[in-house]
């Protein structure tokens, strides 16, 4: 009996040991990430430091998303709390880990799923697509990158499930999965970067109950803005002939099987009572052949599964997006100018499809939003409304 | 295997389970597997020369053992002279044995290790004679032959079973399996200790009960050697590496600087070794020979020999040094000197010959380079120097009324022994001879800058393995005054004990030297 007990002991002993070591690494690992790409943490961030459960819409997507759908602009017109989580790039086969991840800290009556980056890899992944070229390989490994080193400590075993399941796909040629899975091979050498301000800071926020700071973040305002856009430039594109496809092209096998997985993780939302839509937002290199008869497949495949899709590509007039204005690059991130248009248009189509009310928030939290709303309006929006406006002017009188 | 990799500690993990879920009596079976598979890791034809290695120790054993047995036999019954000239007979005969199984094992080590070295050698001497050369170079030769993990250390090993059995020391192990398991074990079979046969025998075949603070203090011995290798080691090892490489346009303080710093890396990259093997065996419940008794503290060369890779010394000792200074010539040597050169020159001269033998000796079991004969040459003149003069200097420190008992004459001579070390270690660490002398000329010059952090490390890594070092002196000052740190934490209070374990974790985790962008050192006496 005696020997039984101490066996027990010593194993529940040596549990507890590696167990305590476990929770001690995993809350500092994120203390040493060096923030390269600013964007995706603080973005992130914005998710993160957001209260738990008091947002109505989160939006799943990538930098479309983070530029197109304005979270403060949807409080300030429709009283509706919304947030995105997007990451620049995120693979769309990550949707379902990054879904689990949302319903940590959000319970939302709809989510939105982008599924931009989902479509233009289609063409690479159908049987007689091309191969990836390096340079998309190496953004996807930077995007899946992003995402990973930007994930809270509390996020461990999501972090885990994302490594384990998509690094493989992505590791360079000297680079081991084991890498990734403990950061602290490649990030503990930024301890010659720290300084006693980081370390308090750090052990500040994670005493004070908010969300620990990931990594040596600086006073970004987007996060005060709950992720808002702060994008106003302006770069002219052309306007795509949409009319020219009628015809979708499949996406078959392993490839449709994301899409597959992410119906089946949808339905499982809808049972928790929670909608699902999925949405493309319009970019101006949308007419390129190997991406909108994929976006028609979409369309017609998860109509034929009984999910929502809008289609922001096809759906440019009724936006009422202006090519030469709404864009700050090429590359499809709207301007404030633009995002308004593609935010109205979703808002209120959740609105009707969904029966979306205003939010019902307790004092401190409209306090909340009311004061990160009145912040982006004067710091962001009015300025960005006075510039485009100009730039109207300019425009209509040339 | 690196045994400093995650690869050894999850292989060592996995050996440590195997050996205890095996039956106590059978647990060195496990052992064996466990062996087996190490070396399988390092490649299938290694374990050949292991099995080859084995056997000539078990037969050699073996033969010797029936001699013994026959002479027991035949003794009974005889009077004294004649059990006299029996036993001439079968010493003589086992004798034959013993000389048969050291030229195998030695010839197998030649042609393993100092093949290509002798090739060069050759073909540098008949090109001196104006002869040409072997058709051959000593690098294809060397690129040719396989390199064989620890096959300095098992040599030596089986050179002490044999011999052990040839004196009577030991009884012959009669299960070859048994012969085999105890050469190849794994913990000691890449870097030693040299281990002798009675010694560890009974620890790995009689089976070991399992012992909870076995595991936990093997497996903080295993950690304090990780500690000393991602702090320090590494670290130094990125300096050293520039300065030895670079120091023509060094001056003496850079070199000095380099010399300390090796000598700091060679014993923590040597104990670091030590202790996770060390600590490996010890969560099997054994103990293997210590190797390594605190030796920066040493006052004399000669105690610092005493103190420094123990188990060696203590091989060249007791197979190489009694066996020439007992022997006829050495004994006719000494009389013989005694009578021309008086009782001192006498001793000198013969004590010249055995040291300066196991000295060459040592340096060249280091290595096929005439750096480590020098070295071995070196080190055998300060001794002999240090054996010769410490009487003469204890009579001059006495009349001059000097206080030898203070901790400050201790330290000028440890400094002092710390100093001729590092000296030594100009061939130990230098590529060649020429680049060992040109090192040490380098010590004669004093004009230039020195800058400490131009050498590949910054202030910050600089600083974290000067911390790592003080620790380490700390630990070693524990050690030598007999408090066992180890023992020490195990008897605290749980909280105290994981507080502490946890502070030397995160601390290596995060001031670690390792990552995807660092290179790490292997061993320096893996080369070996």
């Amino acid at each position: 009996m005696k020997k039984a007990y101490t066996i027990f002991k010593n194993i529940a002993l040596s549990f507890m040991f590696f167990a305590m070591l476990a929770c001690i690494l995993s809350y500092f690992a994120p203390f040493f990430r060096f923030q390269e790409d600013e964007d995706v943490t603080e973005r992130l961030n914005a998710f993160y430091n957001q209260e738990k459960n008091t947002c109505d819409i989160v939006c799943l997507g990538t930098s479309a998303t983070h530029c197109g759908i304005l979270p403060l602009y949807i409080y300030d017109n429709y009283d509706i709390t919304a947030i995105n989580y997007a990451v620049s790039g995120l693979p769309a086969e990550t949707f379902e880990v990054a879904i689990d991840e949302i319903l940590k800290y959000q319970t939302p009556k709809v989510i939105c799923i982008e599924l931009r980056e989902y479509i233009r890899y289609a063409h690479n992944f159908t049987t007689d697509g091309e191969p990836l070229t390096e340079k998309k390989q190496k953004l996807r490994r930077q995007y899946l990158s992003g995402l990973v080193n930007s994930l809270p400590a509390s996020s461990s075993i999501n972090r885990f499930k994302l490594v384990t399941e998509f690094a493989p796909d992505v590791l360079e040629e000297d680079e081991k999965l084991i890498d990734w899975q403990f950061e602290y091979l490649k990030t503990h050498k930024n301890w010659k970067d720290m300084s006693l301000a980081h370390m308090y800071a750090y052990l500040k926020n994670t005493l004070s109950g908010s969300v620990e700071l990931n990594g040596f973040n600086k006073d970004y305002k987007i996060e005060e803005y709950k992720g808002t856009s702060r994008v106003t430039s302006i770069t002219p594109n052309d306007t795509p002939d949409m009319s020219k496809f009628s015809k979708s092209s499949a996406i078959e096998g392993e490839y449709l099987g994301v899409l597959d997985g992410l119906i089946s993780k949808a339905k499982e939302l809808e049972k928790q009572g929670i909608n699902v839509l999925f949405y493309t937002i319009p970019y101006p290199d949308q007419d390129e052949s190997d991406r909108a008869p994929y976006e028609l497949f979409v369309g017609e495949y998860l109509e034929k599964n009984g999910m929502d899709f809008v289609s922001g590509c096809f759906n440019t007039e009724k936006i009422g997006i202006e090519y030469d204005m709404d864009y700050a690059d090429h590359t499809g991130h709207n301007n404030i100018r633009g995002a308004k248009k593609v935010t109205d248009y979703f808002t209120k189509y959740l609105i009707e499809n969904y029966g979306l009310k205003p939010t019902k928030l307790n004092k401190s939290q409209k306090q909340d939003w009311d004061t990160a709303t009145k912040k982006w309006i004067k710091d962001e929006l009015v300025p960005s409304e006075e510039y485009y406006a100009k730039k109207e002017a300019k425009r209509d009188g040339q | 295997m690196n045994i400093a990799s995650t690869q050894f500690v999850l292989f060592a993990v996995a050996a440590v389970a195997l050996y205890y879920i095996f039956p106590r009596k059978f647990r060195w079976i496990a052992l064996l597997f466990a062996n087996v598979a190490f070396y399988l890791f390092a490649g299938a034809e290694m374990i050949l020369y292991v099995i080859a290695a084995a056997a000539v120790a078990y037969f050699a054993g073996t033969a010797m053992s029936k001699l013994f047995d026959e002479q027991k036999d035949k003794q009974e019954g005889l009077e004294r002279k004649e059990k006299k000239e029996l036993k001439a007979v079968y010493t003589k005969k086992r004798k034959r044995i013993l000389a048969l199984a050291i030229v195998v094992v030695l010839l197998g080590l030649a042609v393993v290790k100092y093949a290509g070295f002798m090739v060069e050698n050759i073909n540098a001497l008949l090109g001196i004679v104006g002869v040409g050369s072997l058709g051959v170079s000593g690098k294809q030769v060397s690129e040719f032959i396989p390199t064989v993990v620890g096959c300095s250390y098992f040599t030596l090993m089986v050179i002490s079973y044999v011999t052990d059995v040839y004196r009577g020391k030991v009884k012959a192990e009669k299960n070859f399996i048994k012969v085999f398991v105890y050469l190849s074990f794994f913990p000691h079979v890449t870097m030693g200790p040299i281990e002798r046969f009675d010694h560890i025998a009974p620890q790995i075949f009689e089976g070991n009960k399992f012992e909870f603070s076995n595991i936990k203090t093997g497996a903080m011995l295993v950690m304090w050697g990780f500690f000393k290798k991602l702090i320090i080691t590494d670290r130094l090892a990125v300096i050293t590496a520039s300065i030895f490489g670079g120091y023509q346009d060094l001056n003496a303080i850079a070199v000095m600087f380099g010399l300390v710093l090796f000598s700091i890396q060679i014993y923590t990259d040597w104990t670091t070794y030590c202790d996770i093997v060390g600590g490996v065996a010890e969560m099997m419940g054994m103990k293997i020979t210590q190797n390594f008794s605190q030796p920066n503290f040493s006052k004399t060369m000669p105690e610092f020999w005493r103190r420094w890779h123990m188990s060696m010394g203590a091989f060249f000792k007791d197979y190489v040094l009694y066996p020439i200074s007992t022997s006829n010539f050495c004994l006719k040597l000494n009389k013989g000197s005694r009578k021309v050169f008086g009782k001192t020159g006498g001793k000198i001269i013969s004590s010249a010959l055995p040291i300066l033998s196991v000295w060459f000796l040592t340096g060249l079991w280091h290595g096929a380079s005439w750096n480590f004969m020098m070295w071995g040459l070196f080190q055998g003149v300060i001794i002999m120097l240090s054996v010769t003069f410490s009487p003469m200097l204890e009579k001059i420190n006495t009349k001059l009324n000097f206080k030898t008992e203070t901790f400050s004459w201790s330290l000028f001579r440890m400094g002092r022994t710390f100093f001729l070390c590092c000296l030594g270690r100009i061939f130990f660490k230098s590529a060649t001879l020429t680049d060992a002398f040109g090192m040490f000329s380098r010590l004669t010059v004093f004009s230039g800058k020195f800058d400490p952090f131009s050498f590949g490390l910054d202030k910050k890594d600089l600083f974290v393995a000067f911390i790592g070092v003080i620790i380490l002196l700390a630990y070693d000052i524990f050690e030598e005054k007999g408090i066992s740190v180890r023992k020490t934490l195990e008897k605290q209070p749980i909280i105290v004990k994981w507080l502490a374990l946890y502070a030397v974790i995160m601390f290596m985790v995060i001031y670690g030297y390792y990552g995807a962008d660092v290179q790490h050192t292997t061993f320096v006496y893996g080369n070996f």
